[in-house]
């Protein structure tokens, strides 16, 4: 009678603390999964600056406000980010109605026909815990070329409404290379771009 | 920057008025057309060279170009028709070709058909205009137009349309030196009528600024009404019977009318800039 009582209880005992502590509160502070992590672009807080020298003097900076996307992440870091960023071009923001206009003109960003930049990065190496130097195909004004962007994991939060992932992406292109040569020497050829990003981790449906 | 444009403004002027005083007077209307056909293109490759701007890929307003360039040899063919025939093939023919090729950024078929029927139009317009109004009127008209695109491109940030329009409004000026190539059976005036329209269909598709669409069709008409008041009945000797008060009264309005039409463009050109390099 004894016997069977232990046998019962060892069965029974683990059954019952699974059953009370759902297995994600059980792994909490264990390590991360291995499962990649779907994440949404939010617009609202994610943005791509640029800048450029200015008649050999000053540093200009502009924004692109609209920057969308999705980011999919190993959160046990055994595998880069993969980004996928598209940005309107049409959402320009250099304090300036009249340069916004000017830059989306055929020989800047030509707005019409390209309506966004675009990056999807597809393949990357790991510095460390939370940088990568990501490459992949950058598209600005319907040139593609293939780049290095540093990328840093600024950190995974979150609030009442979810999980929200952060990433800082930095590179520095050649704006020749990707045929906007107006006003060589007047404005630098070299132009350094950071993007901001944060999103949202996607619900399953 | 403006200063280095003006040699792809003038350039192509220049060369055409050359080559036009080379030529002997009645050929000149046989070759009008084709020359300026040749240059206007040749005023976009300068204007890319100056700008340090050569085009990395085909883009839709590269068009233009093409467009004026198949304008020019094209009228250097209608010119061989017989002139009754002229009179409706050139109208048709350049209205197609346009309608063809200019497509243009947001256009879809309906504006082509537009497009190409304002280019028909114009070109049989502007046959008229040169059969009515022989002699220089007809060049002044066109500068005047050409001249009132450039800065609503320049306003745009298309640079290299503002350098088309302008480049044809040196062409203008030689066709008032030289007005003989204007000629009813003239290809002149074939590629003037296809110029006009379809610089405004391009600085209108790509336009980002405060111009509305009937601030470009009225530059681009502009001439239809320069004629129509400065000549309503044009005596066939191409020498106006208006008194000269008469005559400035009239210019005078055409003045005020242009100033009131530009005034957006010119408002936005004026405004304060950062830099002086204008808006960049």
């Amino acid at each position: 009678m004894q016997i069977l009582s232990s046998v019962v209880r060892s069965a029974l005992v683990p059954g019952l603390i699974l059953v009370l502590f759902p297995l994600s509160q059980v792994t909490a502070g264990s390590p991360a999964p291995r499962q990649p992590v779907a994440w949404q672009l939010d617009p609202v807080h994610s943005f791509g600056l640029f800048r450029v020298q200015h008649m050999n003097a000053g540093m200009f900076w502009g924004r692109f406000n609209d920057v969308t996307g999705t980011v999919i992440h190993h959160e046990d870091g055994s595998n880069p980010p993969k980004l996928k960023v598209r940005c309107a071009v049409e959402s320009i923001d250099t304090g300036s109605e009249k340069l916004d206009r000017t830059m989306l003109g055929p020989k800047w960003f030509n707005g019409k026909e390209h309506e966004a930049m675009t990056f999807v990065s597809s393949a990357g190496e790991k510095i460390d815990e939370t940088h990568w130097r990501l490459k992949g195909d950058l598209t600005i004004a319907g040139v593609t070329r293939e780049v290095d962007v540093m990328t840093e994991l600024t950190g995974i939060g979150g609030g009442p409404q979810g999980r929200k992932i952060g990433f800082e992406c930095t590179l520095e292109i050649n704006r020749n290379a990707f045929g906007i040569r107006i006003l060589r020497g007047a404005i630098g050829d070299k132009v350094r771009l950071v993007v901001g990003l944060e999103a949202d981790e996607r619900k399953a449906e | 920057m403006l200063a280095e444009l003006l040699v792809p403004i003038f350039l192509p002027g220049i060369a055409f008025l050359a080559t036009l005083l080379v030529l002997k007077a009645e050929q000149r209307p046989k070759w009008s057309g084709l020359l300026g056909g040749l240059v206007v293109p040749i005023a976009t490759l300068i204007g890319f060279a100056y700008e340090g701007a050569w085009p990395s890929s085909f883009s839709d307003w590269h068009r233009l170009p093409v467009i004026l360039a198949g304008a020019g040899l094209a009228s250097a063919v209608l010119v061989l028709f017989p002139q009754g025939a002229t009179q409706y093939v050139a109208p048709l023919t350049l209205g197609a070709l346009a309608g063809l090729f200019g497509k243009f950024p947001g256009m879809d078929a309906a504006d082509q058909w537009l497009l190409g029927l304002s280019v028909a139009a114009s070109v049989r317009l502007w046959i008229l205009a040169s059969a009515c109004s022989l002699g220089r009127l007809v060049g002044v008209a066109a500068w005047i137009s050409c001249v009132a695109l450039a800065p609503m491109a320049f306003d745009g940030g298309f640079t290299t349309l503002m350098v088309l329009a302008a480049s044809a409004a040196t062409i203008s000026g030689a066709l008032v030196l030289a007005p003989q190539a204007l000629s009813p059976e003239g290809s002149g005036a074939m590629l003037l009528g296809v110029v006009l329209p379809t610089l405004a269909w391009c600085g209108f598709s790509y336009d980002y600024a405060e111009a509305p669409w009937w601030q470009w069709a009225a530059m681009a008409g502009l001439p239809v009404l320069v004629l129509v008041f400065f000549d309503p009945r044009p005596p066939l000797t191409g020498r106006d019977r208006l008194p000269w008060l008469s005559g400035l009264v009239r210019a005078v309005l055409i003045v005020v009318l242009l100033g009131w039409m530009l005034q957006p463009t010119v408002r936005s050109l004026a405004a304060p800039a950062d830099d002086s390099y204008g808006s960049y």
